[in-house]
């Protein structure tokens, strides 16, 4: 912040030389930096200053990064490096105040960047590279200039929990400069982190650009930071208590299942300052931690690093730092918080892929950043950023990422599985590991809306943050939609009702597919339960033809959602009663048409149906056969004439003789009934003639054509006739007709 | 939530957003970036932020040419075009269905 932009004038000097006059400022800056940090979370440089100090009681000079440095012996190279670094640009002769949340954070972070490699192969290894991705991501976010150069080395290390801030960040971020100035030609991906020349090549440049822009941004930060003077002079022990929520937050982050790696020993008096005293343990009467947030402090760059910028466009969910969480099949008990948008790393990974192959594609146009300073750039310091980030993350928290979040989530849950199939197929060599879906869900304790006091008449008006006026308990009965005379409301009522219990019969499904075993036997109960629910709720049941527009049944089906709940139900149904379907679909089928020519929606009946029609013994076949030919009261015309015009019907049709042809050509035992084949050959003679009949401009298109139709008519046809057939159903000809028994 | 959802499995894809002020935005390249809307209880902002845009008129809109990058508040979206085939209508109603019947509960 201010401070450091003058040492940066005074790198030159000797820190022990003016170690006193440093501390003047160092004292005064401290306490913006303090307010700041409650306000905002720690701040990046501080921390980094602090990170240069000892544990233990504030020594200042040199001798502190030594000191720390053996405090920190647990960390590795990165904090080392770090601490280096901060020997050479900051100056050293801070406060101690912070050092220690800081200090333990970095021991954590490097705690974590070593035992992560440790704890690295494991059933999670294919977080390995999504941490290494996101940790590159994260430094990406909060690197500043200065540490570029040792940030490059310590990329390879960076494979500490994301979670934790790392002092060290490699990549500036998009944050400080106004985006919608930025030339996007310049922008390499933001994915870049995984060694990215060009940012690298850029910064440089930048690096040797005029540091005057450094002081510009200052000027220009630097009232606004003064104008925080009204700091409060906390103390250390102040925030030790300051944030209490934060600690068993932080814990649980540290904690997260998805993190199998020895934790650092949380320090007894790690305040964790990460809650700002702006979200005081009071406001929010049910948050178990008051921020969803991680600490932000480390990711935020000062005005200092007016370049510090990631070239290229930012994809927004990166802009705080990444978190992710185990995969999909752990998701549901994964509850750290996280303040940013996240996208499901197959999304990330796919956006990688595009901006790599957009920045391959534009790398030769891109120009480096002009390092002009902007006057307008840098308003917001990186922590001023990330506070509002944090602000707008909190309220996106939710209890039920699994149904708040419900489309995204199995959104890539199928994109996942398409790939993975893909994959399977041979379809691609590398194998992309999949990211992790993020949640940024916290759970809330539930508050009561309504306070009892016991002994008290009714109840108390009590007005809390989120229902300031909630005093009556009103109670949202759902409405009783008995929409009288209107039969069609009513079945979409019906219809909808029926789909919720079929949502839950998928999600059933769904869990059981992810348990062991042993719990299948229960969940498949309470799945077949809630089926038969469903179908009772169907009401079918064998009607005349007159009634067809009373019944329930057929009412649903009429309607284009219930046909698509028919379709998904059909799966999930027992043989009979997904037989009782067919046979009342099939007996009701010129109904059926005859409603459906606006909405042409019967096709989506055609799949499930079709399956069945393959799993049918020979007799039910011919039952169902029967129904179409069948002559309609009242009409001349057969049921099985009129399939001809209508897509479905005759893909139906085709479908119900193609398997029965396969039935009479495997070896299979049949097990007919009486008069079953002369029905079929009855049947077989009928359609033949209908067809010949039937002009070919009539003939509709079927979904399917099965192959072995032909054959079907040649076992009890004519040559002439089934070449007329031919014709008309543009069958494939025959491979070998004459060796056809026709 | 459901529209943030559903929006934040658009990141990355090209959309047309047509804004109230009768600007239509189209996207070259994709990157559309959803940027955080606020979920206040059952409130969502559904703020857009869009990368590498170009605008379907440059003649009546100049001052856009320059821009390659906006952030847009979401209130001033009239429609947001999608392609179609990144839409799943059926996890849409599926969605919506189960977000009706938890905001009844």
């Amino acid at each position: 912040m201010a401070e450091s932009s003058e040492l940066a004038i005074l790198e030159d000097y000797l820190l022990a030389e003016d170690a006193p006059l440093l501390e003047e400022m160092a004292e005064e800056d401290e306490e913006i930096d303090l307010y700041n940090e409650m306000t905002f979370g720690l701040d990046r440089d501080s921390m980094e200053e602090e990170v240069a100090k000892a544990l233990a009681p504030p020594v200042k000079g040199p001798e502190l990064s030594l000191v720390g440095k053996n405090e920190a012996a647990a960390v590795a190279e990165v904090a080392v490096e770090e601490e280096d670094e901060y020997k050479a640009t900051e100056q050293p002769g801070l406060g101690a105040e912070e050092e220690q949340p800081m200090l333990e954070e970095m021991e954590e972070a490097g705690e974590e960047g070593e035992a992560e490699p440790g704890a690295r192969h494991d059933d999670f290894a294919d977080m390995e590279e999504e941490i290494g991705v996101d940790e590159q991501e994260e430094e990406e976010e909060e690197g500043e200039e200065e540490e570029q150069h040792d940030e490059d080395n310590e990329e390879q290390n960076d494979l500490g929990d994301p979670a934790v801030m790392r002092a060290v960040h490699s990549k500036p971020t998009l944050e400080s400069l106004d985006s919608a100035v930025l030339d996007s030609r310049i922008g390499s991906t933001w994915g870049e982190f995984e060694g990215d020349d060009l940012d690298k090549a850029i910064l440089q440049a930048l690096d040797r650009g005029p540091p005057m822009s450094h002081m510009n941004l200052d000027f220009l930060v630097s009232p606004a930071q003064r104008g925080y003077l009204g700091s409060p002079g906390l103390k250390r022990p102040d925030f030790r208590m300051m944030s209490p929520k934060s600690f068993p937050q932080r814990f649980m982050r540290q904690q997260s299942p998805m993190m199998p790696r020895s934790m650092g020993s949380p320090r007894p008096y790690m305040p964790s300052r990460r809650a700002s005293p702006l979200f005081t343990p009071n406001q929010s009467s049910g948050y178990v931690s008051p921020t969803p947030f991680r600490p932000m402090s480390r990711n935020i760059s000062t005005p200092t690093q007016p370049l510090a910028m990631h070239f290229g466009p930012m994809s927004p969910s990166l802009e705080p730092p990444l978190f992710f969480s185990p995969p999909a099949g752990c998701q549901l008990k994964f509850s750290v918080p996280s303040h940013m948008t996240q996208l499901h790393p197959q999304h990330q990974r796919i956006l990688n892929q595009r901006q790599q192959r957009g920045q391959a594609q534009s790398i030769s146009p891109k120009k480096a950043w002009s390092p002009k300073a902007d006057p307008y750039s840098g308003l917001m310091t990186r922590k001023e950023k990330d506070w509002v980030i944090k602000v707008q993350m909190m309220q996106l928290q939710s209890e039920n990422p699994h149904l708040d979040d419900y489309y995204y989530q199995a959104y890539y849950h199928r994109l996942e599985r398409k790939q993975a199939e893909e994959e399977l197929l041979g379809g691609r060599n590398k194998q992309e590991p999949p990211k992790l879906v993020t949640p940024y869900i916290q759970k809330m304790e539930i508050y009561d809306s309504v306070v009892r006091i016991a002994g008290s008449l009714g109840q108390v008006a009590v007005s809390t943050c989120y229902s300031p006026r909630r005093a009556i308990d009103a109670v949202h009965h759902a409405l009783q939609e008995e929409a009288a005379g209107n039969q069609r409301l009513r079945a979409l009522h019906r219809i909808e009702k029926m789909f919720l219990q079929l949502l839950e019969v998928e999600e059933t499904q769904r869990k059981m597919s992810l348990l062991p075993e042993e719990q299948h036997p229960r969940f498949r109960e309470k799945k077949s339960h809630e089926v038969g629910r469903i179908y009772q709720a169907l009401k079918i049941r064998a009607c005349d033809s007159e009634e067809e527009a009373e019944d329930e049944f057929l009412q649903v089906l009429c309607v284009r959602k219930g046909k698509k709940l028919t379709a998904r139900l059909l799966p999930h149904l027992a043989r009979e009663q997904a037989e009782e379907i067919l046979v009342t679909v099939t007996r009701h089928l010129p109904f059926l048409m005859r409603k459906d020519v606006l909405d042409e929606s019967l096709p989506v009946l055609y799949g499930p149906l079709s399956e069945m029609v393959g799993r049918m013994t020979f007799s039910e076949l011919i039952e169902v056969l029967q129904e179409l030919t069948r002559p309609l009261a009242g009409s001349t015309e057969l049921p099985l004439t009129m399939t001809f015009k209508n897509q479905f019907g005759i893909s139906l049709l085709y479908a119900l003789l193609s398997h029965g042809e396969r039935l009479l050509s495997s070896d299979m035992p049949l097990e007919p009934h009486s008069g079953d084949f002369e029905k079929w050959t009855d049947t077989v003679f009928l359609v033949a003639r209908e067809l010949s009949q039937v002009p070919k401009t009539a003939l509709v298109e079927p979904l399917f054509l099965p192959s072995n139709l032909l054959s079907l008519f040649c076992r009890y046809l004519d040559k002439q006739t089934i070449h007329r057939l031919e014709a008309k159903m543009e069958c494939s000809p025959l491979p070998s007709e004459a060796a056809m028994p026709c | 939530m459901l529209f943030y959802s559903f929006f934040k499995s658009l990141v990355g894809k090209d959309v047309v957003v047509e804004l109230k002020n009768d600007l239509r935005e189209p996207l070259a390249p994709l990157r559309l970036g959803v940027n955080r809307p606020r979920v206040c209880l059952s409130c969502q902002y559904l703020n857009i932020k869009l990368t590498d845009i170009s605008v379907t008129d440059p003649e009546k809109y100049p001052h856009m040419l320059s821009v390659k990058n906006c952030f847009i508040r979401g209130s001033v979206v009239r429609y947001v075009q999608l392609p179609a085939d990144e839409v799943d209508t059926q996890l849409l109603q599926d969605a919506a269905r189960k977000e009706a019947l938890q905001q009844k509960q």
